[in-house]
């Protein structure tokens, strides 16, 4: 793998051109909606490559990827490092805002260049606020309902004790 | 259950005790123990939760999932081997079940059913939860991390504002069940001297003085042969008027042999959880997406949950009926009951178990340890490119693996050996042989998973 250059951008899907609606399966996205807006925890993507990590097969753009004539935001690219493995390689390409975005895997050695994109779909991030409301006024709830109803049981044995 | 003269000295022998030496004695009896350690504990818990619900969403930049599944979880069967069941004094959430209890807890008797089936409902609990791992992949998301251990703080809230002592810990967590297993190939016991206890008329280390509570697992220090459930919280150390009280080291495991009254549903979870072992083991391999493939090919389905719950049913039962298969075949040898055998050599496995847990945990804390540094820098705002996990290599990884397969198994045969002796003067190696077999075969096929790669948690 001497020489070989490998490149990660991941850009985010902001809609196909009219023009170019239809086109592959970018098409399917536009009437999908965009949670945009950046949060806490901004979602991140990992991308790496090893040996055999990546399809090579996937030519760029087959039938899969989105169109060159869609929208995009501003590209991010990932730098790979060298991973825990040995011929591993990883990089991180921050996707600071929910929706579709495309990750782009460029590979070229002499003579060959092969690339790969597709579709993820970053869904916002951040804590599940009605989950934790919900936790939260079950527990207060548990300590109201047990403190109004105290009463000093005759059956147990346990003496009170500081914690 | 026959147990020997010689043996049940050899379970209260008061060994070289601890609380003899001025240093470690005054510090159990002191008020610092074991709240020194409790509450950096309950911080750090504070901490993680916050972590896990509030930042990254992503378990390989999130401390908290570094810090829970990388150090904690890799640690914990290894400090049920050093110190026993220490963890669940200092535990957060038995920390705070005292509190609710203290501020508002009804201190009502344990339910009958929970003190007859406590143990089988750990055991559910604990094989529901390495499904649901698995089904909503508790260890890789975060959220659902810190969802879990919301789910089990209202458990224990519910239970501390309800019931006495620490039932949620003695009949309700499922890591209190794994601990109650690993704590009796624990190198300490915490017992009484029956000299000093004959004389007592006033059982405070049960009932609890005026500023120390009683046992808060329900044991009665006079009686205990088992060290399943003590926490070695001091409790009764601290009030016992009689210093009846010893704290001995032992070879590991030595309790696993000296048990008096063994439990059926404690040997059908040591089995269980040689059975969440291998099934842990098989889905961190790399190979694993091979089986699914297959799988679902098989099934005609890619749902996740169909193809990992038909992988859990058939894996997971494994040992369980390979223990009731050797024990129909002691039963001829030896004329007990199925029950019995399966029971008393069950407990010969969960010196396998531990090994087995330790050895699979410590491929995340040593191919995996340095994450907790590198998701720390980023937690403190600072850039970690490039930094690799691991702290020792795969190979000798693997090696310490087979090491500790291989004294797992020594343990366990030495176990099974002990047991069949006391219980079967006659035909000892003829009960044993079964048994035998099937510690050799479990600890072939952990050398075997342990050898192929697997894939990392962060």
């Amino acid at each position: 793998m001497d020489n070989a250059k490998v490149t990660v951008v991941a850009r985010k899907y902001t809609g196909a051109k009219k023009e170019t609606a239809g086109h592959g399966s970018s098409g399917a996205y536009m009437g999908k909606e965009d949670h945009a807006g950046p949060g806490k925890g901004a979602p991140k993507e990992a991308a790496g490559h090893g040996s055999s990590g990546m399809d090579m097969g996937k030519e760029d753009n087959a039938g899969h990827g989105p169109g060159e004539a869609d929208q995009y935001g501003p590209p991010v690219t990932a730098a790979l490092a060298a991973g825990h493995e040995i011929g591993e390689y990883a990089g991180e390409a921050e996707t600071a805002e929910a929706g579709q975005w495309v990750i782009k895997v460029m590979f070229a050695v002499p003579q060959q260049e092969r690339s790969v994109a597709f579709m993820v779909d970053v869904k916002k991030g951040g804590p599940n606020w009605p989950v934790l409301w919900g936790f939260l006024v079950v527990n207060v709830g548990i300590i109201a309902i047990a403190a109004m109803t105290r009463k000093k049981s005759v059956s147990s044995l346990v003496q009170e004790e500081a914690v | 259950m026959k147990i020997s003269q010689k043996q049940q000295a050899a379970a209260s022998a008061p060994g070289c005790n601890l609380l003899k030496n001025r240093f470690i004695g005054g510090f159990i009896k002191s008020k610092w123990y074991p709240g020194i350690f409790k509450w950096p504990t309950v911080f750090s818990f504070v901490l993680i939760m916050y972590i896990l619900l509030f930042g990254p969403t992503i378990a390989h930049n999130n401390l908290g999932t570094a810090l829970t599944w990388v150090l904690w979880w890799p640690l914990i069967p290894i400090i049920f081997v050093l110190v026993g069941r220490f963890w669940c004094a200092i535990c957060p959430f038995g920390t705070l079940n005292d509190v609710v209890q203290k501020f508002v807890g009804h201190k009502r008797p344990v339910p009958i059913f929970l003190r007859k089936y406590g143990i089988w409902i750990i055991d559910a609990i604990f094989i529901l939860i390495t499904w649901g791992d698995h089904v909503f992949g508790m260890v890789e998301s975060p959220w659902v991390s810190g969802v879990v251990m919301l789910m089990i703080t209202t458990a224990v809230v519910a239970s501390g504002a309800l019931w006495e002592r620490r039932t949620f810990c003695r009949y309700l967590c499922f890591l209190g069940g794994l601990s109650g297993n690993y704590s009796q190939t624990g190198m300490l016991a915490l017992r009484s001297k029956p000299e000093k206890c004959a004389q007592c008329k006033d059982p405070v280390c049960y009932k609890g003085a005026k500023t120390v509570p009683g046992c808060r697992m329900f044991e009665y220090p006079r009686v205990m042969d088992s060290s399943a459930n003590c926490n070695l919280c001091g409790d009764c150390v601290k009030s016992c008027p009689h210093d009846s009280l010893t704290l001995t080291g032992r070879l590991p495991s030595q309790e696993l042999w000296s048990v008096h009254k063994p439990k059926l549903a404690a040997a059908f979870l040591a089995v269980v959880i040689m059975g969440i072992v291998f099934l842990q083991n098989i889905t961190m391999l790399e190979m694993w997406q091979g089986i699914l493939s297959w799988l679902e090919n098989l099934l005609h389905t890619k749902n996740y949950f169909v193809t990992f719950t038909v992988t859990f049913l058939v894996i997971l039962p494994i040992p369980i009926y390979l223990l009731t298969f050797v024990s129909f075949v002691a039963k001829k040898i030896n004329g007990d009951t199925l029950a019995q055998n399966f029971t008393r050599f069950g407990y010969a496995i969960i010196a396998l178990d531990v090994a087995g847990h330790i050895a699979h945990n410590l491929f995340h804390l040593l191919a995996e340890g340095k994450s907790v540094y590198i998701t720390a820098l980023m937690f403190a705002g600072r850039e970690a490119h490039g930094i690799s996990p691991a702290l020792l290599s795969s190979p000798t990884i693997q090696l310490l693996q087979y090491g500790l397969i291989i004294l797992g198994v020594i343990g366990s045969l030495y176990t099974a050996y002990r047991i069949s002796r006391s219980n079967y003067p006659d035909k000892t190696w003829g009960s044993l042989a079964p048994c035998a077999i099937l510690i050799v075969v479990l600890g072939v096929i952990n050398i075997v998973l342990f050898s192929l790669p697997m894939s990392m948690r962060m």
